[in-house]
C-alpha cells in the first residue's frame, strides 16, 4: 500500500497529499534563491573581485587531473566564469540547488522514510548564506556536496545487492568520489553508508569491509599525515566552518527526522513516517521489504498501547506545514541578514572598476566606513577621471590610509589597481612591475593579462602583448574581446588610434630613474617633466601634496592651474591654501584664478569651530565631521597637525 | 553467400538460370546487398582515384610561389640533429588547407595535410625518416590551397641533418617573469627525442622555496647540483652523486663541476634587484661576490685568496672540461650608483688539482678590449672555444638586451661576435657533450619571454643558424607564460625521484655542513661549522 494512498478520487488523493503544500514551498523556495543570488549577491562583482581562472585547453585542465578533489576544483573554476553575467551566475547555482535538493530529498526518504522538504533544502540555503559572506570556495563545495550526496545515493540503491556485487561497487564508488571530490565528501559518503548500514541491521565485519578500504584510501593517496590542503578544500577559518556545516546540515538533519519521527510514532501508538517508501526496488526474486524495514523498529513493547496518545499542537498535518514555512521564513531572514555588506560593496567596486563605471564605484566607496588600499586607489582613479580628484579627494581619504602610489608596501591587492593607474600616468615599467607581481601572487587573471599585453604593446613588445592575448583568449565567456585585440593588433603593432593607447603613449616617461622602490611624489614629478602637459600627473601630484600637507609646493603648482584649462580653483586647493596661509603665511599666485567667497565663509566657520575646541583632545574634532569631513581642513587637523615637522 | 546457404545454390542462380529447388525462386539479391557492394565499389574508388585526383588537382592547377613560405617556429635552413623531436610547425600563409611533404635521399617521405595551419609530423615515421638520411639534406615542400581551390606551393624549405647526435635531454628551470615575489618555480626535464617533459623539482614540494641554478657533472644526469633559496640561511645545495641524495649546509651561488667531480667551484654573491623606469624593467647590482671551492671528498669549503680579491668582484665560474683551468668574469667593485661602469673582464686562473695549486690569474679579454662586460664563460669539450656572453655593462645578461653571445677561440686568442645573436637578450648557454651542439635563452621571439635554442657548432666554431625547442603544439610559444631558464644538456634522463629531491631538502637523511673557512669579503670572523650530534658523514662515491 503505498503511503498516502487512499481509495477514492485519485486528484482528491493529490489535493490531500503533501505534494500539494510541497510543491509550491520549493518551487517558490527556489525562485527566491535565484533572485536574492541576481539581485542581491550579484554574481558578476565575485566575478571581477575573485578573478577565478579558467582556461579552455588541455594544459590547464591536465593541472587538475593530477589530485584528489581536482575535478571538483575544475568544474567550479569553469562555472564561476559563468558569474561574468549575475544572471547566469544566479541561474547555475539555482539549478546546482535544485540537483541538490532532489538528491538530497531522495537520500532522506531513504534514510528516514520521511520528507524532509526543510532539512532537505538545509544545504542549498547553507551554502547560500556562506555565498553571502564573499569568502571561500562555495562552488567548489556546491560541487563536491552534490557528488557527495550523489554517491551515497548510488550506494544505497546498490544496498540489496549480494555482496559480492555490493562490496566493490561501493569501492569503487568511494574511488571515484575521492579522485573527483576529494576527502570531504568520500567522508560524508561514508557517513551515509554506515548509517544505512545500522538501519538495516548489518554486521559490523560487513560494515568493516565497506569502510575500511575507503578509509585507508587517503591515507594511500595522499600519505599520512594528510595534507593541510587536503582537510581544507574550500579556505581556512569561516569558510572551512561555513564548508563543514553544508556537509553536516543533511546527516544531522536526516538523523533528526528520523529521531522525532520515530518518536512521534512511536507516541501515536502506529507506524513510522507515512511518507515511507522503499528506497530502490526489490530485488529480483525476493519479495519487498515491509515499509517499515526503511527505519528501525519502533519500540512498541514499551508504549502504554491502552492510553491513547496525548494531543500535540504540532502534530497536526496543518501545523507541520505552518512550522516548515514559518522555519524556512526563519532561515530565509538568517541567510539575509548574514550577507556581509561591506564585502559585497568591495567585489561591486572591482566590478565597476573593470567596466570602467566611476560615478557608480564612487558611490559604492561611499558606503564603506574604512577604505581598505586597494579601493581607495580606485576611487583616487575614478575621481580623476570624474575630474573631481581635487575636488573630493577627501570624501576618500579620510576613510583610507592616504596613499596615491603605495607600490607593494600595502600589499599585493593594491597592485593590479596602481597598475591600471600607472600605466595611464605614463608610468609604464612600474605598472610592468606590479602587474608581474600580481600575475605571480594571484595567478592568470583576465584583468593581469589585459593590462601587461598593454604595458606590451606600449614598450613595442607586441609579440609579447600578443602572447598575453592569446591566453585572454581562452577565457569563456570573455575571450572574444581579447581575441578582437589580438586580430587588432596584429593589423596594427602599435595600437595607434586607440585613444587610451595614444594617451598613455603621449605620457611616457623619457628618463630613468634607477631604483629599488620609486617614491610616488618622483614617480609624478618624472611624469610631468617627461610631458609638461600630463594632466593626471599633475593632478595626481596636487593630491599627493594634499595627502602630505605640503603647502609649499601646493601653492607653487597652483599657479600652473590656468596651464591645464582650469577656470576656477579646485576646492580642496582653496582649502589648502587658506589653512596655508592662516598657519605659515603661506603667499601664492593664482594668475587671475580666485578663490570662491563660500569657500572663505566655510573655513572662518571651520576656524571657529577649531579655535573653540582648543585645549581638548583629537576626539573632539570627530564632532566636526558631518560638517566638515570632506574637507582637507578636518583630514589636516587629523593626520597632519600632530607632525613634528607639521606648524599650527 | 547468404543466397546459397538458404537456397542450395549459388548466388548466381538467383537472377535467372536453373530451376529452383522446391519449385520456388530464390529471392532476388536484397537492396541491403546490393547497397554494400556499391559501398565497397565507392570506397575502393576513392582509394584508387582520390590520391591521384588529388595529385592532379595539385599538378594542374598548382601554382609555384617564388619565394619560402613563412613558417613558425622557423625551421627552415637549419642543421638538426638526427635525434630531434619532429619540428612541429604553423605555416603562416593565409589558405584553407595546407599540405607538408618531407623527404630526403633514402626512406619514405612523409606528407601531411591539415585544415589548419598546424603540421604535426607523425614521431615514427619523422625518426625513420632522419635516421635513415643522417648527413643528407632534409627538403619540405610546402603547398597551400587558397580560398578559391588553388594550391600554391612555395619553394622547398631545406635543412640539414647532421652526424652528430645532440645530448637526449634538456633541463631548465621554468618561471614567468619574475619581480621581488615568487610562487611557482620548478626544475623540469625535456627528452628531446621526444615531447615528453617531466619535473624534476617543483617548489611546490619544497614548501614554496627558490629554486636556482642547476648543474651536471659532465653532462651527467646521475650527478649535479640544485642549489635553492628560501628565507633562512644557509640557503642549502642538494647534491647529487651517483643518485645518491644529500643537502650541503652551505650558501653557495652559480657552482660549476670539476670534470673530476672531486669539488665544486662557486660564487658567492651579494645580488641586488632594482628597476628602471624606462628601458628594460629589472636590473641586477652585485656588491660583492668572491668565488670559493667546495671539495667534495672532503666536504670543506675554501676561499683561495687569488679568487677572493679584496677590491674585486668575481663571479661565473667554469671550470675547463681538462680540469687544468677555472674560468671566471672578474670587475672592479663600484658603489651602486655607478652600476653602468661595472664591467667585467673574462679571466682564467690555472689549478693543479694532485697539488692543489693555483697559478696566476689571466686576463683573457678584459673590458677595456671588449667595450662591454663578460659573464658566464663556458668552455667547449674539446678546449679550443669559451662561449661568453657580452652585455654593455653587469653580469646579469638576460635582463641585458644588449647582451649577445660571444667566442673566444683559445688557440688564436680571438674573439668574434657569433652571427646568430639577436637584437634581444642571448644569454644562459650550454655546450652538448660532443661539443657540436649549443643550447641557449633567447628573447628574440617577443622580447620578454626567453625559449630554449639549438646551435649545430662545426669543428672551426661556425655557429649555424639556431633553432627553437621544437613542441608538440606549434603554437606553443604564442602562449606561454614562462620563461626557461638555465637550459643545460644532460646526456639522459635525471632518475632521481622528485620525492627524494624534496625530502632532501625539508627532511634529509643526510646532510653535511661543511668544515673550514668560508670568508665572505669584508664579513666578520669565519664562522665554525660543526656537524652535528648524529649525523653520519656523506661519504660520496663517484664512478
Amino acid at each position: 500500500m503505498t503511503p498516502n494512498s487512499a481509495p477514492g478520487n485519485p486528484s482528491s488523493r493529490l489535493l490531500r497529499g503533501p505534494w500539494v503544500f510541497q510543491i509550491p514551498l520549493v518551487f517558490g523556495c527556489f525562485l527566491v534563491v535565484f533572485l536574492y543570488l541576481w539581485l542581491r549577491i550579484q554574481p558578476a562583482g565575485e566575478y571581477y573581485s575573485q578573478g577565478v581562472v579558467f582556461f579552455l585547453n588541455g594544459g590547464f585542465f591536465h593541472r587538475f587531473l593530477t589530485y584528489p578533489g581536482g575535478l571538483t576544483d575544475y568544474g567550479a573554476a569553469f562555472l564561476a566564469q559563468l558569474n561574468s553575467s549575475s544572471w547566469l551566475g544566479a541561474l547555475v547555482f539555482t539549478g546546482l540547488g535544485a540537483l541538490l535538493f532532489l538528491v538530497a530529498r531522495r537520500l532522506c526518504r531513504g534514510m528516514t522514510g520521511c520528507d524532509g522538504p526543510l532539512i532537505c533544502l538545509a544545504p542549498i540555503l547553507v551554502l547560500l548564506a556562506w555565498r553571502g559572506r564573499y569568502d571561500g570556495q562555495v562552488l567548489t563545495a556546491t560541487l563536491a556536496l552534490l557528488l557527495a550526496l550523489g554517491a551515497a545515493g548510488l550506494c544505497a540503491t546498490l544496498a540489496r545487492r549480494p555482496p559480492w556485487v555490493r562490496w566493490p561497487a561501493w569501492w569503487a564508488v568511494g574511488c571515484l568520489l575521492f579522485y573527483l571530490a576529494g576527502l570531504w565528501p568520500l567522508w560524508l559518503c561514508l557517513c551515509f553508508l554506515g548509517w544505512l548500514g545500522a538501519i538495516r541491521g548489518s554486521t559490523w565485519p560487513n560494515v568493516a569491509g565497506a569502510f575500511l578500504p575507503a578509509l585507508l584510501l587517503p591515507v594511500a593517496a595522499l600519505g599520512w599525515p594528510l595534507p593541510g590542503k587536503a582537510l581544507t578544500p574550500w579556505g581556512t577559518g569561516a569558510p572551512l566552518l561555513w564548508g563543514g556545516l553544508a556537509f553536516l546540515v543533511c546527516p544531522l538533519g536526516f538523523f533528526l527526522l528520523a529521531w522525532f519521527s520515530r518518536r512521534s510514532a512511536v507516541s501515536q501508538g502506529r507506524g513510522p513516517c507515512p511518507e515511507n517508501r522503499p528506497l530502490a526496488p526489490a530485488a529480483a526474486g525476493k519479495p519487498n521489504p515491509p515499509a517499515h524495514r526503511a527505519v528501525a523498529r519502533p519500540r512498541l513493547a514499551k508504549s502504554p498501547s491502552a492510553r491513547p496518545p496525548p494531543v500535540r499542537w504540532w502534530r497536526g498535518a496543518g501545523s507541520r506545514q505552518f512550522l516548515t514555512l514559518g522555519g524556512l521564513l526563519a532561515v530565509w531572514a538568517l541567510v539575509w541578514g548574514l550577507l556581509d555588506a561591506d564585502r559585497k560593496t568591495l567585489a561591486e567596486i572591482e566590478y565597476r572598476a573593470a567596466l570602467k563605471q566611476y560615478e557608480p564605484l564612487l558611490a559604492a566607496a561611499a558606503r564603506l566606513k574604512v577604505l581598505p588600499p586597494s579601493v581607495e586607489i580606485r576611487a583616487q582613479w575614478a575621481l580623476y577621471h570624474t575630474g573631481r580628484l581635487s575636488q573630493d579627494l577627501f570624501t576618500v581619504s579620510s576613510r583610507g590610509r592616504g596613499n596615491l602610489l603605495p607600490g607593494l608596501e600595502l600589499g599585493i591587492e593594491a597592485c593590479l589597481p596602481q597598475s591600471q593607474t600607472l600605466l595611464e600616468l605614463g608610468q609604464v615599467n612600474e605598472a610592468e612591475h606590479l602587474a608581474q607581481e600580481a600575475l605571480e601572487l594571484l595567478g592568470d587573471r583576465p584583468d593581469a593579462l589585459r593590462l601587461l599585453a598593454d604595458v606590451n604593446v606600449l614598450k613595442d613588445r607586441p609579440k609579447a602583448a600578443a602572447v598575453f592575448l592569446r591566453v585572454c583568449s581562452e577565457v569563456p565567456f570573455r575571450g572574444a574581446a581579447a581575441a578582437a585585440r589580438l586580430a587588432e593588433l596584429e593589423r596594427n603593432p602599435r595600437l595607434t588610434g586607440d585613444p587610451e593607447m595614444d594617451l598613455a603613449r603621449s605620457r611616457l616617461t623619457t628618463t630613468d630613474l634607477p631604483h629599488d622602490a620609486l617614491p610616488g611624489e618622483v614617480m609624478l614629478r618624472q611624469s610631468l617633466d617627461s610631458n609638461p602637459k600630463n594632466q593626471m600627473a599633475f593632478e595626481y601630484l596636487l593630491a599627493h601634496y594634499l595627502l602630505i600637507g605640503d603647502f609649499k609646493r601646493l601653492a607653487r603648482h597652483a599657479g600652473q592651474l590656468q596651464d591645464f584649462s582650469y577656470l576656477a580653483v579646485p576646492r580642496h586647493i582653496e582649502e589648502a591654501l587658506l589653512l596655508g596661509q592662516k598657519l605659515q603665511g603661506l603667499e601664492f599666485e593664482l594668475r587671475g584664478l580666485k578663490i570662491r567667497a563660500d569657500t572663505i565663509q566655510r573655513f572662518d566657520r571651520f576656524r571657529n569651530a577649531i579655535d573653540g575646541m582648543a585645549g581638548q583632545g583629537a576626539d573632539a574634532l570627530s564632532a566636526l565631521a558631518p560638517e566638515f569631513g570632506d574637507t582637507f581642513w578636518l583630514y589636516y587637523y587629523s593626520r597632519l597637525a600632530h607632525r613634528p615637522d607639521a606648524s599650527n | 553467400m547468404h543466397d546459397f546457404k538458404r537456397t542450395g545454390r549459388k548466388a548466381s542462380a538467383a537472377w535467372g538460370g536453373g530451376v529452383p529447388v522446391g519449385g520456388r525462386l530464390p529471392p532476388a539479391p536484397g537492396f541491403r546487398q546490393a547497397f554494400r557492394c556499391f559501398l565497397r565499389w565507392l570506397i575502393g574508388a576513392w582509394l584508387v582515384v582520390a590520391p591521384v585526383a588529388q595529385g592532379a588537382v595539385e599538378g594542374e592547377s598548382a601554382v609555384v610561389v617564388g619565394r619560402a613560405p613563412t613558417l613558425f617556429p622557423d625551421y627552415a635552413g637549419i642543421v638538426i640533429p638526427p635525434n630531434i623531436a619532429p619540428l612541429n610547425f604553423k605555416v603562416e600563409e593565409p589558405g584553407t588547407r595546407y599540405r607538408a611533404e618531407f623527404h630526403s635521399l633514402k626512406g619514405r617521405a612523409i606528407t601531411v595535410t591539415s585544415r589548419n595551419s598546424a603540421i604535426r609530423i607523425p614521431v615514427r615515421a619523422w625518426r625513420e625518416l632522419v635516421a635513415t638520411n643522417v648527413g643528407d639534406l632534409l627538403w619540405c615542400d610546402i603547398s597551400v590551397r587558397d580560398r578559391v581551390g588553388r594550391w600554391n606551393r612555395f619553394t622547398t624549405v631545406t635543412n640539414l641533418i647532421a652526424r652528430e647526435e645532440i645530448d637526449r635531454c634538456l633541463v631548465y628551470r621554468l618561471l614567468k617573469p619574475l619581480y621581488s615575489v615568487y610562487v611557482n618555480i620548478g626544475i623540469y626535464q625535456r627528452d628531446l627525442e621526444s615531447f615528453s617533459e617531466r619535473p624534476v623539482l617543483e617548489n611546490r614540494h619544497t614548501q614554496g622555496g627558490c629554486l636556482n641554478c642547476h648543474t651536471f657533472l659532465n653532462h651527467r644526469p646521475d650527478t649535479f647540483a640544485i642549489h635553492t633559496r628560501g628565507s633562512a640561511n644557509p640557503q642549502p645545495m642538494l647534491l647529487v652523486i651517483s643518485n645518491a641524495v644529500a643537502r650541503v649546509d652551505k650558501t653557495l651561488g652559480y657552482l660549476s663541476w670539476h670534470p673530476s667531480g672531486r669539488l665544486l667551484a662557486f660564487s658567492a654573491n651579494k645580488f641586488a634587484l632594482f628597476y628602471h623606469t624606462k628601458g628594460e624593467t629589472r636590473d641586477v647590482f652585485d656588491a660583492r661576490s668572491n668565488l670559493g671551492i667546495y671539495r667534495i671528498d672532503s666536504n670543506a669549503v675554501v676561499v683561495p685568496t687569488v679568487l677572493g680579491l679584496p677590491d674585486r668582484n668575481e663571479t661565473w665560474p667554469c671550470w675547463s672540461p681538462d680540469g687544468k683551468y677555472l674560468y671566471y668574469c672578474s670587475a672592479p667593485r663600484l658603489p651602486v650608483d655607478q652600476f653602468k661602469q661595472v664591467r667585467y673582464d673574462l679571466m682564467r686562473v690555472a689549478y693543479d688539482i694532485d697539488q692543489d695549486r693555483w697559478g696566476d690569474p689571466e686576463v683573457l679579454l678584459s673590458a677595456e678590449q671588449s667595450g662591454g662586460s663578460a659573464a658566464q664563460p663556458k668552455v667547449s669539450p674539446d678546449n679550443r672555444w669559451v662561449l661568453f656572453c657580452l652585455a654593455k655593462y653587469g653580469n646579469f645578461p638576460i635582463y641585458q638586451p644588449s647582451s649577445d653571445l660571444f667566442v673566444f677561440d683559445l688557440q688564436t686568442r680571438q674573439c668574434r661576435r657569433l652571427s646568430i645573436n639577436s637584437e634581444q637578450a642571448d644569454s644562459w648557454h650550454c655546450w652538448s657533450a660532443n661539443g657540436r651542439w649549443i643550447v641557449f635563452s633567447s628573447k628574440r621571439l617577443d622580447g620578454l619571454f626567453a625559449r630554449p635554442y639549438f646551435s649545430y657548432v662545426d669543428r672551426d666554431g661556425q655557429f649555424c643558424k639556431p633553432f627553437v625547442l621544437p613542441q608538440e603544439d606549434p603554437s606553443f610559444y604564442e602562449h606561454y607564460l614562462k620563461t626557461f631558464n638555465v637550459p643545460e644538456l644532460v646526456l639522459g634522463p635525471i632518475e632521481v625521484k622528485e620525492s627524494a629531491l624534496a625530502q632532501a631538502l625539508l627532511d634529509p637523511l643526510k646532510s653535511l655542513k661543511p668544515t673550514g673557512e668560508t670568508r665572505p669579503p669584508e664579513a666578520g670572523p669565519p664562522s665554525t661549522i660543526v656537524e652535528g650530534e648524529g649525523q653520519k658523514r656523506y661519504q660520496p662515491s663517484l664512478k
